[in-house]
């Protein structure tokens, strides 16, 4: 077998809720070892709850949320309580073996727990540790707490999206997120780099809200050059025409349509049949379309309403137009480009029948022609390899382990109930916040061509479910 | 602080645009040597376009250029002559990583394919950053950063009610330059095991859907497909941007939950009234809770009082910065975030720092490269030619 990308790199992950586990999700996915670090008194939340199975809590609901699925695949879990001395005694031992320390606490967690990076880098003095936060671990806000609104918002994003007419908008994705995970894994991986030349370690301090303002240099560069401010351009852009978001034959679905050059522009004239209002004058130059992109927009859209947006995304790019659907979740989930190249893969849970076969998305969007990733290994359930970890890695004994289970420094269990419930999806969806699918394991298994949804024994394959 | 982490690193940066150059821009700005190929004459086409110094288009004015090519090398060569891909192929020699971002057709249609190249160099990591990777239906597709948030996903759950949004700016093109560094960092750390390069083929629609983060997981999950109104369910009430004094504040009482807002309110006891208390009847009852206790207070305090505020109180509260703000916050100024370069056309220019702060290995500011001015340095001292071949390759168009 060949050997995987990062096989070798051992990464204490002690991060949570979003930013970090999608970080950390990139190197589990490319073979390094990633041990998620819980507390069964502080579990991962809130996605260890979100979006359970069918909906249904069942009877260990802390191991059925889909989220903790979506963004923990590829990782080992371990539970200990860092705030138990005999919890952060053991983290220790684990540092010694470890190659990455990953953290999104807000700055002052860590040193609470004792295990901030001088205290780590003398346990383990090439250590390399990452921090990630929302205002970074220096200066005077820096324990000012952000979730991802804040992120965007602190970091210039929302003061240049959203439409004119209308407020700064937040992206729907939780892009600052996902923009502060990716930039603690670049990190990390740099610094890995830098170890195997050196052999040194360092701490890496990662700003959410300064990585997003790195991602609107072009903005920022106006305004120091030219004393400019972007404001909401909606979908507009400076310079191309057409350039938007319209509406299509089904009123749940839209296209997008990009214009840069002449070239084009007379190629999307002749895919729409070359009305006469394409020779128009008001349309015949690139600042002409721009200036009176109201009216071009209002008829472009006689001829994207006339089809589905897959339909016109079709006609446009056999004519060499820039065109793309609007896709919404399940579009994509579905669609043939991304099944062809295999950006979802079937995640095969099989501690949980009643989760059973989903597919998740591969947090690298590339392909490596050296390896296709190798092994995928669903998100781990509540201390599931307590005993790998701890007993086999660490080397401690039967007894030693049930002592610090009955302690409650470790666990596979929650010790109190919670009233754990699925969503009100039929409300939700009468207030316009869902479309309900009923069809939906239908649906995909006939698209990625094997059982999705639950599996029950002996039924594994086709049949199941 | 000693050297930059990725010094002594060798890349070949064939990229254009933004997508390619930014992922460059960051293995420059942590040490690599950078050699940017541009066309001659024209170069990367981000050099004619904006913004510009003082709004007037000239390709050493463009600050769009600047910010995506601190700390890289430029030299002239057209590709589409023997000779330039013969002198690529040398560069590929000793080079450890190319990046590029053409359309997938092109590389090969020069005769510069990763098989070729790894001929030359089986050590070569070969990046390509492509719209829709170097395979699958859509792969000759066109595309700009709008079609492909579209098709991503990213529009589809972002905006109002009935029309779909891209968030500012380019960043579905900054995204994929963020993880084509890291697939290249990820290819570099298994040479250093293996001895082997390896080429990536990473798709830019493919970042903007490992986005989607939730979205996805629902449908398969619950068998629910979000709408852009799904937003306002995710925390519950009140969560959002509201009108306060000389602006918006986003309010979002995270952890610190209605406890805290009633702290900032001024008034502890708040926490006793039937909507403080129950989530399911704020929700429902949401406007006449703003307008008993939210907007009071909002009205009478500025944004910064109220961010700052509600921050002492552990509430993530923010507000929408404006890059005016940016430049005066005091956190940024207390990191030194922004930092200067001087260039010899544009003056001294202020931009955006480091994505990520190393304790060891420094990050440097820099300046963008002007056309081919490594030109003479490059081919003269590193492949030896002289001052007349100089001449020679320039009249045949190949500098």
């Amino acid at each position: 077998m060949t050997r995987l990308l990062l096989e070798g790199v051992r990464v204490l992950d002690l991060t949570r809720a979003y930013a970090g586990p999608i970080g950390t999700r990139v190197w589990a996915d490319m073979g390094a070892e990633v041990i998620k670090v819980e507390s069964i008194n502080r579990l991962d939340m809130p996605t260890r709850v979100i979006s359970y199975p069918e909906n249904e809590p069942g009877e260990d609901p802390w191991n059925r949320g889909g989220y903790f699925h979506r963004l923990n695949v590829n990782k080992y879990g371990i539970t200990l309580d860092l705030t138990n001395p005999k919890g952060v005694e053991v983290f220790k031992r684990l540092v010694k073996i470890s190659d990455v320390v990953a953290e999104n606490y807000s700055p002052r967690a860590m040193e609470n727990f004792g295990l901030d990076y001088q205290v780590l880098r003398e346990i383990k003095p090439d250590i390399i540790m990452v921090s990630m936060s929302g205002f970074g671990h220096t200066g005077p806000h820096r324990d000012y707490v952000a979730y991802v609104p804040v992120m965007e918002a602190a970091g210039g994003l929302s003061s240049i999206t959203g439409f004119p007419d209308s407020l700064p908008t937040f992206s729907g994705t939780g892009y600052g997120d996902w923009l502060l995970g990716m930039a603690g894994a670049a990190a990390v991986l740099t610094a890995l780099f830098y170890r195997r030349k050196t052999g040194k370690g360092q701490h890496i301090d990662v700003a959410g809200r300064e990585a997003m303002i790195t991602h609107i240099g072009e903005a920022v560069l106006d305004y120091t050059m030219n004393g400019r401010l972007w404001g909401l351009m909606g979908n507009r852009h400076p310079s191309m025409a057409p350039h938007g978001c319209y509406r299509s034959k089904d009123k749940e679905e839209q296209i997008t349509i990009a214009v840069s050059s002449d070239e084009e522009w007379q190629a999307l004239c002749k895919a729409m049949g070359g009305p006469p209002w394409t020779k128009e004058e008001r349309f015949s130059t690139a600042l002409s379309r721009w200036q009176n992109q109201d009216e071009l927009d209002s008829l472009i859209e006689e001829w994207t309403s006339k089809h589905h947006h897959y339909e016109a995304m079709h006609i446009l790019q056999q004519a060499g137009v820039p065109a793309g659907a609007v896709l919404n979740p399940k579009d994509v989930l579905l669609d043939p480009h991304l099944l062809e190249r295999r950006f979802f893969r079937v995640i095969e849970h099989e501690h949980d029948p009643g989760v059973g076969r989903r597919p998740q998305p591969m947090q690298m969007p590339a392909k490596f022609s050296e390896s296709d990733g190798g092994r995928l290994r669903p998100a781990p359930r509540l201390g599931q390899h307590n005993e790998y970890i701890l007993g086999e890695l660490l080397k401690m004994s039967k007894e030693e382990l049930a002592s610090l289970e009955e302690e409650k420094v470790i666990g596979t269990t929650l010790p109190l109930r919670l009233p754990w419930r699925g969503l009100n999806l039929e409300k939700i969806a009468e207030a316009g916040g869902f479309i309900l699918d009923r069809d939906y394991l239908k649906e995909l298994s006939s698209a990625y061509g094997e059982h999705i949804g639950p599996t029950v024994e002996g039924k594994k394959d086709k049949e199941g479910g | 602080m000693g050297e930059q982490a990725l010094s002594g690193l060798k890349v070949l940066d064939l990229t254009h645009f933004i997508a390619g150059p930014y992922c460059t821009k960051l293995m420059a700005d942590l040490g690599a040597e950078m050699i940017k190929v541009e066309r001659p004459s024209q170069g990367d086409g981000a050099r004619a376009l904006g913004p510009f110094l003082r709004d007037e288009p000239h390709p050493e004015k463009s600050g769009l250029f600047f910010y995506l090519n601190t700390n890289k090398k430029s030299i002239t060569l057209n590709l589409k002559t023997e000779t330039g891909v013969r002198l690529i192929k040398e560069l590929a020699r000793d080079a450890d990583v190319v990046v590029e971002n053409f359309e997938p057709r092109v590389m090969p249609s020069l005769g510069l394919s990763y098989e070729e190249l790894k001929g030359i160099n089986p050590r070569l990591v070969m990046t390509s950053i492509s719209n829709f990777g170097q395979t699958g239906p859509y792969r000759d597709y066109k595309a700009t950063n709008l079609t492909i948030m579209a098709l991503g996903g990213t529009m589809a759950i972002t905006g109002d009610e009935y029309r779909p949004l891209k968030p500012g700016g380019s960043q579905a093109e900054y995204m994929a330059g963020l993880m084509g560094f890291s697939a290249t960092m990820i290819a570099l750390l298994w040479r250093e095991e293996t001895g082997l390069g390896q080429h990536v083929d990473l798709s830019i629609m493919e970042c903007v859907s490992g986005n989607m983060e939730g979205a996805t997981t629902e449908y398969p999950y619950l068998g629910v497909i979000r709408r852009r109104l799904m937003q306002r369910f995710t925390y519950g009430h009140p969560v959002g941007l509201y009108p306060c004094k000389d602006g918006y504040v986003i309010v979002i009482p995270g952890l610190g939950g209605m406890q805290s807002l009633a702290m900032l309110l001024g008034d502890p006891s708040l926490v006793e009234h039937e909507l403080f208390q129950d989530a399911r009847l704020r929700q429902q009852r949401a406007a006449e809770f703003d307008q008993l206790f939210l907007l009071p207070y909002l009205k009478e305090h500025t944004k910064k009082e109220i961010f700052e505020q509600a921050q002492e109180l552990r509430m993530p509260f923010g507000y929408a910065q404006t890059i005016d703000e940016l430049l005066e916050d005091v956190q940024l100024q207390a990191r030194e975030f922004f930092v200067k370069a001087e260039h010899p056309v544009m003056g001294d220019v202020t931009y955006p720092g480091p994505l990520f702060r190393m304790g060891e290995t420094p990050w440097k500011a820099g300046r963008a490269p002007l056309l081919g001015e490594h030109n003479k340095e490059f081919y003269c001292q590193r492949l030896g030619y002289t001052r007349e071949d100089l001449v020679k390759l320039r009249e045949r168009g190949i500098i």
